[in-house]
C-alpha cells in the first residue's frame, strides 16, 4: 500500500516585481510504500526541501496531486506524520519539555508520552533547560523526539544528521533502523550517502527539480556492471565491444568494466570463449550509492 | 480552541519579553498616576482642584489624560508585544513547525487571534485594576457622589476593548507580512505616525490638498483612536473638564456611529487580510 503518492507535482516561484519565474520542482511523481525507509536525494538546491514542504503543506504547490494514506486531504493525514524540516525549529526560550508539550497539545497527546520520548532520545536530564542552551546534537535529538512523539505512521526527516559527530550519526542511524523494524515508513533526505545506503531500502534522486531515478537501493547499486581481467586488456575490450549485450566497455586500473544490458555473466563468458578469449577474472561489480548519485547528478 | 489557548499561554507566559514589557508599562505608568492622583484622587495645580479621578468619572479619565492615560500607553505597548510574538513565529520558523506538527493554517490563524484577545484582556484587566486603585481605593470617599459605574462607562470599556483588539490586529498584520519582529515594529510605527498622523498634517498646509487630509480620518489607527475617546460617551463631564482647563470646546469630525461602523469593518478586514496572507504564502 502506498502511503505517500506524488503525481505530477510542480512548484514555480514567481517574482512579480522582477517578472521572473523559477521552477523549483518540475512535474515529479513517485510513491512510497508502507514500511519502506525511503531516501530522497539530490544536490543542494535540487528541490528536496521544497518537495517535502509541499508534502507537509507548508509550501503551496503550483500543480499536481499529493495523496497521504490514499487521501488528498492533507490536514487530516498530517496528524499521522511526524516530521522535521531543515534545522530543528523550536521556541528557543522554552525548555525541551515545554517545546514538546506544545507539540503534544497540537497532536492531542498526553504529557506522559513527553516524558517517555525524552527518555528515549536521552534528553531527560536536560528537559528543563532552555532549547537555546542545547548543543546541535541535542537539538537534533529533540527534533527527532518531536517527530516520534505521536508514534506516527510516517516519519519525515530532512537532514537529521546535519552537524552531528560520528557518535550522533550512529545514534540517529540506529533510531531510524529501529523505526524501520517497527514497520514505520521513514522518508529521509540526507547528504550522507553512505548513511543512506546503510539505512534506506529505497531511494529517489532529484536534480534541478526533476526526478532522475527511483528504485530500491539494491537495484540502483547493482547496475549490471561486470569486471573482467585478461592478459591482453585491449584485445579483451575490442572483443567485448562486438558483444551485442554490452552497452559500454572501459579500461580502468588494469581491468575492463562492462555495462551490460542484461546481467548475464555466463552468456558474456560464453561469447568471449567463442572468440578465443579466456579471462583470468570475471565478477559482478557493484557501484556505491555515492557513485550512482554522482553519475546521475553531475 | 482550549488547546490553542493553552499553547499560546505556554508560549507567552514563559517568555521574558512579555513580563519585561508589562513591567515597563507599569513602571512608566504607575509613578505618573501616583504623582497625579495618589493623594485623594484629585489633580491639583496651585492648590486648585482641576479634576478628580474618583469613580465613576475615573473610568473615562483613565482613558483620556492628554497622552498619559492607559489607552495611549496601551497603543504603544500592546502592538510592540504583538509584533514581537507574531514576528518571532516566523523568525524561529515555529509557524511552519506548528503546521508540520498538525495545526491547519486556519488553526494557526485562530491561535494568533486568541493571542490578540488574550493580550487585549491583559491590558483591559490592568485598566480595571488601575481605575479601581486610583479611582476607588486611594480616593477620598467624599469625592464619590454617584454610583460607581454607569451605562456610559460600559460603553467606554467596550470602546477601549475594541481599540485594543484593533491595534493588536494591525500589529498582527504587520507581523505576518514582514515575518520579522524588528521590521514589524518599525512598519507599525512608520505607518501609525508618518502615514496616519504626519501625512495629513502636511496635506493641510496646502489649501488645495486640504480636502484630501480629511480622508485620513477614516484610516484604521485614527478610527481606533477615535472610538475610545470618552467625551463621545460622557460629553457633559468632559466638556466641563475642558472648560475648566481653558481648552476649546470638544468637536468630532466623525459621528460615534460612523466610528463604530468603521472600527467593526476594520476588525473584519484586518483579520481577513492576515488570514489570507497566512493562507497564500509559503511558510
Amino acid at each position: 500500500m502506498s502511503v505517500i503518492e506524488v503525481n505530477n507535482l510542480s512548484k514555480i516561484y514567481r517574482s512579480p516585481l522582477a517578472r521572473k519565474e523559477k521552477c523549483a520542482v518540475d512535474n515529479i511523481s513517485f510513491s512510497v510504500e508502507q514500511g519502506q525507509i525511503f531516501g530522497f536525494l539530490g544536490p543542494n538546491g535540487s528541490g528536496k526541501t521544497t518537495t517535502i514542504g509541499m508534502l507537509l503543506d507548508i509550501i503551496n504547490r503550483t500543480s499536481g496531486e499529493i495523496r497521504l494514506f490514499g487521501d488528498t486531504n492533507l490536514n487530516a493525514a498530517r496528524k499521522r506524520i511526524g516530521a522535521t524540516l531543515e534545522t530543528p525549529n523550536f521556541y528557543p526560550y522554552l525548555s525541551g519539555y515545554d517545546n514538546l508539550r506544545i507539540v503534544a497539545k497540537i497532536k492531542g497527546i498526553g504529557e506522559a508520552r513527553v516524558q517517555e520520548i525524552l527518555g528515549i532520545v536521552k534528553l531527560a536530564d536536560r528537559q528543563k533547560d532552555a532549547f537555546k542552551t542545547y548543543s546541535l546534537g541535542m537539538k537534533q535529538r529533540l527534533a527527532l523526539a518531536s517527530a516520534m512523539l505521536s508514534d506516527p505512521d510516517i516519519i519525515i526527516l530532512d537532514e537529521p544528521a546535519n552537524g552531528l559527530d560520528p557518535e550522533g550519526i550512529r545514534e540517529i542511524r540506529e533510531i531510524i533502523k529501529g523505526l524501520g523494524k517497527q514497520g514505520k515508513t521513514v522518508f529521509l533526505s540526507s547528504h550522507l550517502l553512505d548513511e543512506v545506503e546503510q539505512t534506506c531500502t529505497h531511494v529517489a534522486v532529484i536534480k534541478n527539480g526533476k526526478l532522475v531515478k527511483q528504485g530500491s537501493v539494491q537495484e540502483l547499486t547493482s547496475r549490471n556492471i561486470a569486471r573482467l581481467e585478461a592478459d591482453d586488456t585491449d584485445f579483451l575490450r575490442t572483443v567485448i565491444r562486438g558483444y551485442s549485450g554490452a552497452l559500454s566497455a572501459e579500461v580502468r586500473d588494469g581491468a575492463v568494466y562492462v555495462a551490460l544490458s542484461e546481467g548475464n555473466l555466463s552468456e558474456l563468458n560464453r561469447h568471449l570463449a567463442s572468440q578465443g578469449v579466456y579471462v583470468s577474472h570475471l565478477s559482478e561489480a557493484r557501484q556505491s550509492l555515492e557513485e550512482v548519485f554522482i553519475e546521475l547528478t553531475s | 480552541m482550549v488547546a490553542l489557548l493553552q499553547i499560546e499561554l505556554i508560549k507567552t507566559l514563559k517568555r521574558r519579553a512579555f513580563w519585561v514589557s508589562l513591567g515597563l508599562f507599569l513602571l512608566f505608568f504607575l509613578p505618573i498616576m501616583a504623582a497625579a492622583f495618589g493623594r485623594g484622587g484629585s489633580l491639583e495645580v496651585n492648590g486648585q482642584k482641576l479634576v478628580s479621578i474618583a469613580l465613576p468619572q475615573g473610568w473615562g479619565l483613565m482613558l483620556d489624560l492628554q497622552g498619559l492615560d492607559v489607552a495611549s500607553m496601551a497603543r504603544l505597548f500592546l502592538p510592540v508585544i504583538v509584533c514581537i510574538f507574531v514576528g518571532s513565529e516566523f523568525v524561529f520558523k515555529t509557524s511552519r513547525q506548528n503546521i508540520i506538527d498538525g495545526l491547519t493554517r486556519e488553526q494557526f490563524f485562530i491561535a494568533k487571534m486568541v493571542f490578540v484577545v488574550f493580550m487585549a484582556m491583559v491590558f483591559f484587566i490592568i485598566y480595571l485594576l488601575l481605575v479601581l486603585t486610583f479611582g476607588y481605593i486611594l480616593v477620598d470617599r467624599s469625592e464619590i457622589t454617584e454610583s460607581l459605574i454607569r451605562g456610559v462607562d460600559f460603553q467606554m470599556m467596550g470602546a477601549f476593548f475594541v481599540m485594543l483588539i484593533g491595534f493588536g490586529l494591525i500589529a498582527t498584520l504587520f507581523g505576518i507580512a514582514s515575518r520579522n519582529t524588528g521590521t514589524a515594529i518599525g512598519l507599525f510605527f512608520f505607518y501609525s505616525t508618518v502615514i496616519e498622523q504626519i501625512a495629513p498634517s502636511l496635506l493641510r498646509l496646502k489649501e488645495s490638498l486640504r480636502p484630501f487630509a480629511e480622508y485620513f480620518n477614516y484610516l484604521p489607527i485614527n478610527i481606533f483612536r477615535e472610538v475610545v475617546k470618552p467625551a463621545r460617551y460622557d460629553a457633559e463631564f468632559f466638556a466641563a473638564k475642558v472648560a475648566r482647563m481653558g481648552g476649546q470646546p470638544l468637536t468630532f469630525d466623525l459621528t460615534t456611529q460612523t466610528v463604530w461602523a468603521c472600527a467593526a469593518l476594520y476588525i473584519v478586514l484586518l483579520g481577513g487580510a492576515s488570514y489570507l496572507l497566512l493562507k497564500k504564502s509559503d511558510l
